[in-house]
């Protein structure tokens, strides 16, 4: 029950964070982005037989930590015109994001490959490495970073997913590829930086 | 202007920085947290530990032994092999993919995938009950729109049904798939009492982390001694393998093991011979080397032998298994190399072969019209042995029936063809 109640505000929140973000996008004002928002929430809790959710979510499956972190981001830069991810944030996210996916997803697919996703179901080992990681951000000033992991804990913890594996509660494919983006755009900003160093 | 974009413009001034405990960027280190906010922080972090130190404590507690399946009272002995041969009515004209099981009362339960056509939106997943003498007129079970309705996703069509009998409840499991064809597929559980109506809420199974695409049942579970049961699944986007799910009682999935297995060796059928031995017989979808395949564990199912054939062809098309009480092995298999049109049963003492046939299940289509010779197809068997020592085979009859055919062991044991 909590899980499908978990699922379906998570859903809700990515259809009025995507709502948001396109009112802004295309009225380009912070207005816009209220008039997005609001239309996303009627369309969400409108009693419709297909509701933006019920398509999203047979797509997707349940939201996981990352992807809740990125989207309340998406929603507050779209409507209140603040960041909530710094960059340097989200570079550190996106790496252990990539490098997670890059472990799971390719084994996923073929059975030759060692099956890291496995240790997601009940690896003390991989769960109280990520649960040290965080305490070292918590003590760090990462705060962000740390409850990313934190609330990843919590979903497995108290079985908030429908997946009972920690790499769901972590990060899911759509954060992967948006992680995967932020890493590819960083790198080409860099190249082009360090290219209009003039030559001495 | 990018998702990404939006996700790292810097410059912009958080709401949290200095009014919201958590969240002040590691760029600006003249934010310095209180004391209070660590605190709260580390609370908040102890919690999260603790919670998960809960949950994986309650995960190990069943080991991954198998419930070893249970020599049973022989039979009278019967001339023919053959005691029932029945056809299920169809109230619809594609019908395919049945599983049964048997309540506590003796009478059995099918179930079965059936609508216009395989993967039309109509496909429901229908039931029938069987006294001892007949099937019950089927009935819709499962619906593509309660589905949809129970787990909140657009649900396009459904696929293979496989069912469980948990005490007094049948648990059914059933493929689905939202988005594309097969490889989209999914796993959903829903829990029905005797009479088919819903106890507690449909339960979306999770056993890939690609967005959950690709995972598929056909064959019977076994249960291991902590009551979990492990699936003989297998996986169809990109590659088919077979891949052993363990799910708990809740439905949810806690473990799974890839079989290493070469590629398109798939639709595993599960045998376990004793309490760390489980043997999977598998479809071979390739065109190359169509015969099936046999793979071996004998630690639980952790690890898995190379797979080997076992001297029968297979035009890739699914196989069933059910040890007999001599120890020997019943396996149904399609073992014309052409097609799906002849479904024979085969024994053997080994795993491995060789396979003698003993009973040819079904000719009639086949002597009465050559012509349509391929269109014939007998397939997708379901093997079991019920508490009375009896085999019972139901399988695809051309795609417009499901029969059941009741067979004595004792029979079936004096018989070659």
């Amino acid at each position: 029950m909590m899980a499908q109640v978990f699922s379906e505000v998570g859903h809700i929140l990515l259809a009025v964070s995507l709502f948001a973000w396109l009112g802004k996008v295309f009225l380009k004002s912070h207005r816009g982005a209220v008039v997005g928002f609001s239309i996303g929430a009627i369309l969400t809790v409108l009693p419709l037989d297909y509701s933006p959710q019920f398509y999203t979510r047979s797509a997707l499956g349940d939201l996981s930590a990352l992807s809740w972190l990125f989207l309340i981001h998406l929603l507050c830069r779209s409507v209140y015109g603040v960041t909530m991810i710094s960059r340097e944030q989200g570079r550190a996210i996106a790496v252990v994001t990539v490098v997670g996916g890059l472990l799971i997803y390719p084994a996923s697919l073929g059975a030759g490959l060692p099956d890291l996703y496995r240790l997601g179901f009940d690896s003390a080992t991989l769960i109280y490495a990520f649960a040290a990681g965080a305490l070292v951000y918590l003590l760090r000033g990462g705060y962000l970073n740390a409850l990313w992991i934190i609330i990843a804990m919590l979903a497995f913890g108290l079985c908030l997913l429908e997946s009972l594996n920690f790499w769901d509660c972590l990060f899911d494919y759509p954060s992967f590829v948006i992680s995967s983006i932020i890493l590819v755009r960083w790198c080409f900003r860099r190249s082009g930086s360090e290219s209009e160093i003039p030559a001495r | 202007m990018g998702l990404s974009l939006s996700i790292l413009d810097p410059g912009m001034v958080s709401p949290f920085h200095g009014r919201l405990v958590l969240l002040p960027p590691m760029s600006s280190p003249e934010i310095q947290p209180s004391y209070l906010k660590t605190w709260l922080s580390l609370a908040v972090w102890s919690v999260a530990v603790a919670l998960v130190s809960v949950q994986l404590a309650k995960r190990e507690t069943a080991p991954a032994i198998p419930d070893t399946i249970s020599a049973r009272g022989m039979p009278a002995a019967i001339e023919s092999p053959i005691t029932h041969k029945i056809s299920i009515p169809s109230p619809v004209p594609s019908v395919h993919a049945a599983t049964a099981i048997e309540l506590q009362d003796g009478s059995l339960q099918a179930f079965w995938f059936g609508g216009t056509r395989e993967g039309a939106k109509d496909v429901s997943i229908w039931g029938s009950v069987y006294d001892g003498a007949k099937w019950s007129t089927p009935a819709i079970v499962v619906s593509r729109d309660a589905i949809a309705q129970e787990t909140g996703r657009y649900i396009r069509k459904l696929g293979n049904p496989v069912a469980v009998r948990v005490g007094e409840e049948v648990h059914l499991y059933v493929v689905s798939v939202s988005v594309g064809g097969w490889s989209g597929s999914a796993l959903n559980r829903v829990v029905l009492d005797r009479e088919w109506n819903r106890v507690g809420p449909t339960q979306r199974l999770v056993g890939n982390p690609l967005l959950n695409l690709g995972t598929l049942i056909r064959s019977a579970p076994y249960v291991l001694k902590g009551g979990d049961l492990v699936f003989p699944a297998y996986h169809e986007m990109i590659e088919k393998f077979p891949q052993m799910l363990r799910v708990r009682h809740d439905g949810r999935v806690v473990d799974r093991v890839s079989v290493p297995v070469d590629a398109d060796l798939f639709q595993p059928w599960a045998l376990v011979p004793s309490d760390s031995e489980v043997t999977l017989f598998l479809r071979r979808g390739a065109e190359a080397a169509p015969e099936v395949h046999v793979s071996r564990s004998r630690d639980g199912g952790e690890t898995w032998s190379a797979a080997e054939e076992v001297g029968l062809p297979n035009p890739n098309a699914g196989v069933s298994a059910v040890p007999m009480d001599d120890g020997s092995i019943l396996l149904a298999a399609n073992p014309d190399e052409g097609g799906r049109q002849n479904l024979t049963l085969f024994r053997s003492d080994q795993y491995t072969g060789p396979w003698k046939p003993v009973f040819e299940v079904d000719t009639e289509v086949r002597e009465a019209d050559e012509k349509s010779f391929q269109a014939v197809e007998y397939s997708y068997p379901w093997l079991m042995k019920t508490s009375d020592g009896m085999i019972h085979l139901f399988y695809t009859w051309n795609r417009t029936q499901i029969r059941h055919l009741q067979i004595s062991q004792e029979a079936l044991r004096g018989g070659e063809l």
